[in-house]
C-alpha cells in the first residue's frame, strides 16, 4: 500500500477521577477494583466539552504541522453530539477545509474510527483523494454504580491519512466481524448495556484472535517481527491476556497500555495506544495494532514506523502531567449526570 | 428554541477566531449566570486583546483555579459548548479561551 | 426656549407584588397629575421609558397600552435605551417641547421585574449587551466587575473604595421613605456579602425592583407662573459602542464624559457649579467611574474621595444620590431615569423633606443615566 499515516493528533482532557472515588461512594472496596481492572483513574471532559470539541483539539494538532488537502473527513464515536446530523461536517467547518470534500459519521462502538481508518487508506491509494482526516473521539458514559463507571473515559485522537511523509507505512490490515450482541446501547436510552463475562472470550478475545491471526498468517509475520503491540483497551487486563493468548511480551505492550491511567476513551482507546508507541517506535521498526469493537469486529494493522517519525513526537507524556483530580460530584456534574 | 440559522450565521466568526492568541485585559468569576449557563456555573470570563488588537470575551477553561489569573496572561482560543440547548435544540458551539 | 419641570410622583421602589407594569405606570401618571394640578387634556404627549416590557411579558406598543388604560389619545412614545430609558424619555420629551411639537408633556418610567426568576431577569437585561457578550454566558454585574477589577489594579484601590458608595447611598436612603432599602449598611457588610461577580458582591450591586416614576415639563409661562419648578438648562445624550470589548477604556464611559460636556456647554456651567446630583450607581464601580467622567473628581482619585464619603450629605459643596441612588432606592430600570429628575427637582425646591440640602436660587442640579455597560449616557442639568 502506498498510503500511510501523515500525522497523528490527540486530546485527553486534564481532569481526572479517581477509581478509589468512585468505590467509595458504593461502598465497593477501592484496591479490589483496582486490581481486578488494572485501572487506577480515568480521563473524563468537562461539562464544556463533548466528542466534537475534543475532535477539534486532536484534529487540530493533527493539521498544525502538515500541508495536504483533506478530501474525505470521518468521524468515529461513540457519542455523537446528534442522533441525526453529521458531526464531521462541523467538525470541516471549524476547521476550515472548505466545501469540496466527502464527510461521513461512523459507528461501531469502539472500532468505529479504524474500521473508517481502512476505508481512507483504500480512497488514498487508489487515488481517489489525496488526503484523509479521520477521527476517533468520545465522551464514554458509564451507568452509576455499573462495572463500567470505573472504566468509561473521554478523549480523541485524529489521523491524518494520505501520502506525502508519512511517519507510518500500513504494510497490511485485516478485519474480522461478526453478529455478537456484548455491549449495546438503544435509542433514546441514556446509558448502554452489556453481556458481562459474554464482553470477554465469545468477544473481545475472540474477534481480536481473528483479525490478528488472519493478519499474521497473511503477512507472513510472527510476534516477533514487531517491537510493538497496541490493543483495544477496555481495562487494563484484557490488553494484557490477549498479548500473551497471542504470543506478545509484556515489553512489547508496555508502552501503549495507556488504559491504568487514562480509562477506555471508546473509539480513541487503541489509536491513543499508537499515540503513545509513538513517543518511542525508531524508524523502520513495526507495530501491529488491534482495534475491538462491540457488536463485534476487530481492524488489525501491521504499521511500520518511517524515518519521519523522529521529528514528529506527539509528546504524549505531557497527558500523564497535566491533570487535575475532580470528586465524584464533580464528575457527575462533568458528564451531566445531574 | 436557539435559531439554527443564527447559530449557522456565527460559524465563520467561531472558526476565524479558533487557534487565535492573545492575553487577559480583565477577567471575573460570575456567580450567578444567566438560566442557559447555569449547569457550568461559576465560571470565569476574561477580557483578551487578541495579537491583532482585536477584544473578545470568552469563558477561561482549562486553568487550574488555585493559581492566580494575571493580566497578560497567555491564552489561546478553543472550541467548547457553554450555552446550555434544550434536548431538541441545535447545539450552539462557541469559542472559550485557555492558558497557553 | 424656557422650560421646566413643574410636577413629580413617583411609586415606592421595591418588590410590589399586586402592582403589574401598567398598574405602576397608571399610578405615575395620575399621580404626577394630581401632584401638578393638572388634568389630562392639559397635556400635550406622553413618553414612556421602559426596558423590559417586551422581552419579560410580551408587553409593547405600551403607547397604545396606556391610552387604553389613561383613557387619553395624545401620541405617546414608548423609549427605549436599556437602563437610560427613563432619561432618554426626558431627553425627548424636552425635545419634542423645544421643537415647538407641544407645549406640556408628562415623562414616566415604569418597570416590572418581580414576575419573573431572577435569573430571567439576568438574561432579559443582558439584552443591553452585545451578542459576543451574551454568547460567553456574562451578565451586567460581569461587565462591571470586569471594569472594577482594573480600576482598582490601575489606580491600587481595594474592594472597600467600592463597598463605601454603597454604604453612603444606604445612609440616605434611611431618609426616603420611598426607597427599597432603608437600612444602614457597613463596608464589612459589603466585603461579606454574597459573591455575585468578582470583586462584587450583593451589596455592591443594585437590587431588582419594580416602580414607576413620572414628572410634567412644560415651556407654557402661565403653568411655569403657577408652579414652583426647576428650569431645564440642558439635557443631552452620547452614544458608545454597546459592547465593552469596543471601548477605549474599561476605567472610563466616554458617552457620560461627552454627554456631561455637551451639557455643562449648553448651559454654561461647569462640574463644580454643582451642588446636588443623582448618578448611575447601578453598581458600586459606576458610581466611582461617574464622578471622574463627570468631571467631579479627578481620574484615578475616586476611590480615595468615595472611601471619604465627601460626596454624603452634609459633608462637601456636592452631594451626590440622596435618594439612595439605584443600589438603596431600587432600580426598576426604566423609572430610575425619571426618578432621578424627580429628586433634583424634590431637592431644588425644597421638599426633599429629612434628606434636604442647603439649596437657593444659584444651587444647580444634575442628574446622569446610563444604559448597558455604557453605550448610552443621559446628563441633564437643572437650576431654580
Amino acid at each position: 500500500m502506498k498510503s500511510g499515516i501523515m500525522s497523528l493528533g490527540y486530546y485527553v482532557p486534564r481532569q481526572r477521577v479517581r477509581v478509589a472515588d468512585i468505590a467509595e461512594v458504593w461502598g465497593k472496596r477501592s484496591h479490589e477494583i483496582e486490581r481486578s481492572l488494572g485501572v487506577t483513574e480515568k480521563a473524563v471532559a468537562t461539562a464544556a466539552e463533548d466528542s466534537l470539541t475534543m475532535a477539534y483539539e486532536s484534529s487540530n494538532m493533527a493539521l498544525a504541522h502538515i500541508q495536504t488537502k483533506i478530501d474525505m473527513l470521518l468521524f468515529g464515536t461513540e457519542s455523537p453530539p446528534y442522533a441525526v446530523n453529521p458531526a464531521s461536517t462541523i467538525l470541516g467547518e471549524l476547521l476550515g477545509i472548505g466545501n469540496q470534500y466527502l464527510a461521513y459519521d461512523t459507528q461501531f462502538a469502539c472500532k468505529a474510527a479504524t474500521g473508517a481508518l481502512i476505508s481512507a487508506l483504500g480512497m488514498v491509494d487508489s487515488g481517489s483523494i489525496s488526503g484523509a482526516l479521520v477521527v476517533a473521539s468520545d465522551k464514554a458514559t458509564g451507568k452509576p454504580h455499573d462495572a463500567l463507571e470505573y472504566t468509561a473515559a473521554s478523549g480523541s485522537v485524529s489521523v491524518v491519512v494520505g501520502v506525502t511523509d508519512c511517519i507510518y507505512q500500513v504494510e497490511a490490515w485485516e478485519s474480522y466481524s461478526s453478529d455478537t450482541p456484548d455491549f449495546w446501547r438503544r435509542e433514546g436510552i441514556k446509558y448502554p448495556s452489556h453481556g458481562g463475562r459474554f464482553t470477554g472470550k465469545p468477544s473481545y478475545f475472540k474477534h481480536i484472535q481473528g483479525s490478528v491471526l488472519t493478519l499474521l498468517s497473511k503477512t507472513g509475520y510472527k510476534a516477533s517481527d514487531f517491537d510493538h503491540v497496541v490493543f483495544h483497551m477496555p481495562n487494563g487486563k484484557f490488553p494484557v491476556q490477549i498479548a500473551k493468548q497471542l504470543g506478545f511480551s509484556n515489553e512489547q505492550l508496555y508502552h501503549s497500555l495507556v488504559v491504568k491511567e487514562l480509562g477506555n476513551s471508546y473509539t480513541a482507546s487503541a489509536l491513543m495506544g499508537l499515540v503513545a508507541v509513538s513517543d518511542v517506535v525508531l524508524p523502520g521498526k513495526r507495530i501491529l495494532l488491534a482495534s475491538y469493537g462491540s457488536g463485534a469486529g476487530s481492524d488489525a494493522f501491521v504499521l511500520r514506523a518511517t524515518k519521519h517519525i523522529t521529528n514528529r513526537r506527539p509528546q504524549f507524556n505531557t497527558v500523564f502531567k497535566n491533570k487535575i483530580y475532580i470528586e465524584y460530584p464533580e464528575y457527575l456534574k462533568s458528564m451531566r449526570i445531574i | 428554541m436557539i435559531s439554527p440559522v443564527k447559530v449557522w450565521r456565527r460559524q465563520k466568526t467561531i472558526r476565524d477566531l479558533l487557534g487565535k492568541k492573545g492575553s487577559v485585559v480583565s477577567w471575573t468569576r460570575i456567580f450567578t449566570p444567566p438560566p442557559q449557563f447555569r449547569h457550568i456555573a461559576p465560571y470565569w470570563t476574561v477580557l483578551v486583546e487578541l495579537t491583532n488588537k482585536q477584544r473578545i470575551c470568552a469563558q477561561l477553561v482549562d486553568f487550574d483555579f488555585h493559581n492566580e489569573i494575571t493580566k497578560g496572561m497567555k491564552v489561546v482560543v478553543t472550541l467548547r459548548k457553554l450555552r446550555e440547548s434544550v434536548s431538541d435544540d441545535v447545539i450552539p458551539y462557541t469559542i472559550a479561551c485557555r492558558p497557553v | 426656549m424656557k422650560s421646566q419641570v413643574i410636577g413629580y410622583y413617583s411609586t415606592p421602589f421595591g418588590e410590589l407584588w399586586n402592582k403589574s407594569l401598567f398598574d405602576l405606570t397608571t399610578e405615575a401618571v395620575m399621580g404626577v397629575l394630581k401632584n401638578s394640578d393638572l388634568e389630562k387634556n392639559q397635556i400635550d404627549a406622553v413618553f414612556f421609558g421602559n426596558m423590559l416590557g417586551g422581552i419579560l411579558e410580551n408587553n409593547l406598543h405600551a403607547g397604545a397600552k396606556i391610552a387604553d388604560l389613561l383613557d387619553i389619545s395624545m401620541p405617546i412614545f414608548r423609549v427605549e435605551g436599556a437602563c437610560a430609558s427613563g432619561g432618554m424619555a426626558f431627553h425627548l420629551a424636552h425635545s419634542y417641547i423645544t421643537s415647538g411639537k407641544g407645549k406640556t408633556v408628562l415623562v414616566v418610567g415604569a418597570e416590572k421585574m418581580t414576575d419573573v426568576n431572577t435569573d430571567q431577569i439576568i438574561q432579559g437585561l443582558m439584552s443591553a449587551a452585545s451578542g459576543e457578550e451574551q454568547e460567553c454566558g456574562l451578565t451586567f454585574p460581569g461587565l462591571y466587575a470586569l471594569m472594577a477589577r482594573e480600576y482598582l489594579r490601575k489606580y491600587s484601590y481595594t474592594r472597600e473604595h467600592l463597598a463605601s458608595v454603597s454604604v453612603k447611598n444606604h445612609t440616605h436612603a434611611a431618609l426616603n421613605p420611598l426607597a427599597q432599602f432603608k437600612n444602614q449598611i457597613t463596608i464589612e457588610n459589603v466585603l461579606t456579602s454574597s459573591s455575585v461577580a468578582d470583586p462584587l458582591g450583593v451589596l455592591d450591586c443594585s437590587p431588582v425592583s419594580d416602580g414607576a416614576s413620572a414628572v410634567v415639563i412644560t415651556s407654557d409661562s402661565n403653568l411655569m407662573k403657577k408652579h414652583k419648578g426647576i428650569t431645564i438648562l440642558a439635557t443631552e445624550i452620547a452614544t458608545d459602542s454597546i459592547s465593552l470589548l469596543r471601548r477605549d477604556s474599561l476605567t472610563e464611559i466616554r458617552a457620560t464624559q461627552e454627554a456631561a460636556s455637551k451639557a455643562f456647554s449648553t448651559a454654561h456651567i461647569a462640574p463644580q457649579d454643582i451642588s446636588i446630583a443623582e448618578v448611575h450607581d447601578c453598581f458600586s464601580i459606576a458610581e466611582l467611574l461617574a464622578m471622574e467622567d463627570l468631571g467631579f473628581w479627578k481620574k484615578g482619585e475616586a476611590g480615595k474621595q468615595a472611601l471619604q464619603f465627601e460626596s454624603q450629605r452634609e459633608k462637601g459643596m456636592l452631594t451626590v444620590n440622596t435618594s439612595g441612588g439605584l443600589k438603596a432606592a431600587g432600580h426598576p430600570v426604566g423609572a430610575t431615569g425619571v426618578k432621578q429628575i424627580g429628586e433634583v427637582y424634590l431637592q431644588l425646591t425644597h421638599q426633599a423633606g429629612a434628606r434636604q440640602i442647603k439649596c437657593d436660587n444659584t444651587t444647580f442640579g444634575l442628574t446622569h443615566n446610563v444604559g448597558g455597560s455604557g453605550g448610552t449616557a443621559v446628563v441633564s442639568l437643572f437650576g431654580v
